[in-house]
């Protein structure tokens, strides 16, 4: 009976007959247009590799969303998206916080994408420098400021500070290729592996190895969206996660898409970049909880940590700055649930 | 006169900017803006006087960069378009190249100055000077070209060595070019200093102007471009006052 039923609809089908849906068809969900906006150039930051592969695979379209995919060039994405020009956007767990408690900017992390500390401090691997201590003496670059990181280091390796001669590097890493500073703060996902196109090899002082509770990359979106329109972010970040999903998986096919949007990069080190991401991805908590699950306790100790160390103006309540109630909707058993 | 002229001036100026704020103020206020898209006025003015200090301190640096960068930028550009009005084979040697000079995008060069000049004074100065090098050259190449030929061939029939021809009509010819010149340049050296404070500094008001941004703490960082803006019109001032005194004699002078 049932094979006749099937011989049926297949000859329906092949004359060209509308063949009845074997369920209700749902409600069609209308179509929902939001911006998101990376927080840096076109490249293979986790969040943004995401957010790529969902656009490609369809999963936003799936999810009744039309996604304007933008790039921020110099930090703009943060106003964008506090004044809701952008629905999404990336940006660590730590700044996340920073602009919340020093300028009240409504923002909030939907998904904590990167596990560990983004940043790490690297000496040329020829350098006598072996141990924290070995910083005295020694020329020491640092970015914007003086990073809670740096400063965390410095206690916990009994360096004298005044023994260290602090200097502003920027964002060019060829100061440590060219020997005009001996420890230079990098980002770990690219920058070493830039010295080392550069021929340099480094090793890495990383933080979170010596103790230091950083986060990595979150998705964000700001407090407008959370309160009016939850189901977006929810629908959002469901796709966003399926995308992650395939590019863990097949990271050549990622590759492929990445390099869609970061014309002109080169493609190894964009895959440097995808592989040493997904490391820093995964850990116990997403192994049990998935990709991009939070942890409550792990954002009071980045607050505690950075109030302690000087990187928060003040003290901010950590629920106003992450949720996880969207994660936590979106896996089951460790597993994402595609609806 | 003169001095009574620069005073309404700078009355008129500074009811313009007044004019601005009240209406930024009551704008941000009515649609109650957030600090981090607009500040008030008023908390720019209020943060001013907390910092007002450090706005200084860091103003003099930025100021002292300019100006080192100023006068070795206008210096050597000056020299070169000696060169060039002296020499056509020279004019059209070096203007290709200092119309290189002047299309390279400053902003991607800057780290390179960092690498070759380090982290001190000497990376911002090269900056402040490059930026500051073409539109001297252009003016004073231009303004030495612009010396009447018929009052040069009298000058050499009385029998005038060619530097004298230089000393005496061609650079008070060049003079309004050189001002000129020299306005355009003083205003791009203290951009240049910026820029160059952006890419490994730790002093300056460009560097005031990039951590604020990165902590979009909006209220210095419009204080610094206050700051900034007052340094550049009192440059302006100054060159406009010098101009006067040089060049009493030409039209120039009365019309600036």
């Amino acid at each position: 009976m049932r094979g006749l039923a099937l011989l049926a609809a297949v000859l329906l089908a092949a004359c060209n007959v509308p063949v009845a849906a074997p369920s209700p068809t749902p409600v069609p969900v209308p179509v929902e247009k939001v911006t998101f906006i990376a927080g840096f150039k076109p490249q293979a930051d986790l969040p943004f590799v995401a957010v790529y592969m969902a656009q490609e695979k369809g999963y936003f379209r799936d999810q009744s969303l039309e996604v304007e995919i933008q790039h921020a060039t110099s930090g703009e994405h943060i106003q964008l998206l506090a004044t809701n020009r952008a629905q999404f956007s990336t940006g660590s767990a730590g700044d996340v916080m920073k602009r919340v408690a020093s300028a009240g900017v409504p923002l909030v992390s939907i998904a904590q994408i990167g596990q560990r500390d983004e940043q790490s401090f690297a000496v040329r691997a020829d350098s006598p420098i072996r141990t924290l201590k070995d910083w005295e003496g020694r020329l020491v670059g640092y970015k914007t400021t003086v990073s809670a990181d740096y400063l965390a280091l410095v206690a916990l390796g009994g360096i004298d500070r005044t023994k260290v001669r602090e200097v502003a590097v920027g964002f060019d890493p060829r100061v440590l290729a060219d020997g005009r500073v001996d420890v230079y703060p990098v980002f770990t996902a690219n920058e070493p592996d830039t010295l080392a196109r550069l021929g340099i090899p480094v090793r890495l002082f990383d933080p979170t190895a010596f103790g230091v509770p950083g986060l990595g990359l979150t998705l964000m979106t700001n407090q407008e969206m959370l309160q009016t329109k939850p189901e977006v972010v929810t629908r959002f970040l469901r796709a966003s996660l399926r995308g992650l999903a395939d590019a863990i998986a097949d990271r050549d096919a990622a590759i492929d898409v990445v390099m869609k949007y970061a014309t002109g990069e080169d493609r190894a080190h964009q895959r440097y970049m995808l592989d040493t991401e997904i490391e820093a991805a995964q850990n116990d908590l997403t192994r049990a909880n998935g990709i991009g699950a939070m942890d409550r306790s792990r954002y009071v100790a980045l607050r505690d940590f950075l109030l302690q160390y000087g990187g928060l103006a003040k003290s901010v309540d950590v629920d106003a700055v992450f949720t996880d109630r969207f994660v936590k909707e979106l896996y089951k058993d460790g597993r994402l649930v595609w609806r | 006169m003169t001095a009574r002229r620069t005073l309404t001036d700078l009355g008129v100026a500074l009811l313009a900017i007044a004019a601005i704020a009240v209406v930024l103020e009551v704008w941000s206020r009515a649609f109650q803006v957030p600090s981090y898209l607009l500040p008030a006025p008023s908390a720019v003015a209020a943060r001013m006087a907390t910092d007002a200090g450090l706005l200084a301190r860091e103003g003099g640096i930025t100021l002292s960069e300019a100006a080192a960068g100023f006068v070795i930028g206008t210096s050597v550009a000056f020299a070169l378009a000696t060169v060039m009005a002296w020499s056509r084979p020279f004019e059209r040697t070096l203007f290709p190249l200092a119309i290189l000079v002047k299309l390279t995008p400053i902003v991607a060069v800057a780290p390179l100055f960092t690498l070759w000049f380090g982290f001190g004074t000497a990376p911002k100065v090269a900056i402040a000077a490059l930026i500051t090098f073409f539109p001297m050259l252009v003016n004073s190449f231009v303004g030495l070209r612009s010396a009447d030929l018929q009052e040069v061939a009298f000058l050499e029939t009385l029998g005038a060595s060619g530097r004298e021809i230089f000393r005496h009509l061609r650079v008070p010819s060049a003079l309004p070019y050189l001002f000129s010149g020299a306005r355009i340049s003083l205003n791009l050296a203290l951009i240049g200093a910026v820029i160059g404070e952006w890419t490994g500094a730790d002093r300056g008001l460009g560097r005031v102007i990039f951590v604020a941004n990165a902590n979009l703490d909006l209220t210095i960082l419009f204080g610094a471009v206050l700051v900034l803006a007052a340094i550049g019109i009192a440059a302006n001032a100054l060159v406009g006052a010098a101009e006067r005194r040089v060049l009493h004699w030409h039209p120039i002078a009365v019309a600036t």
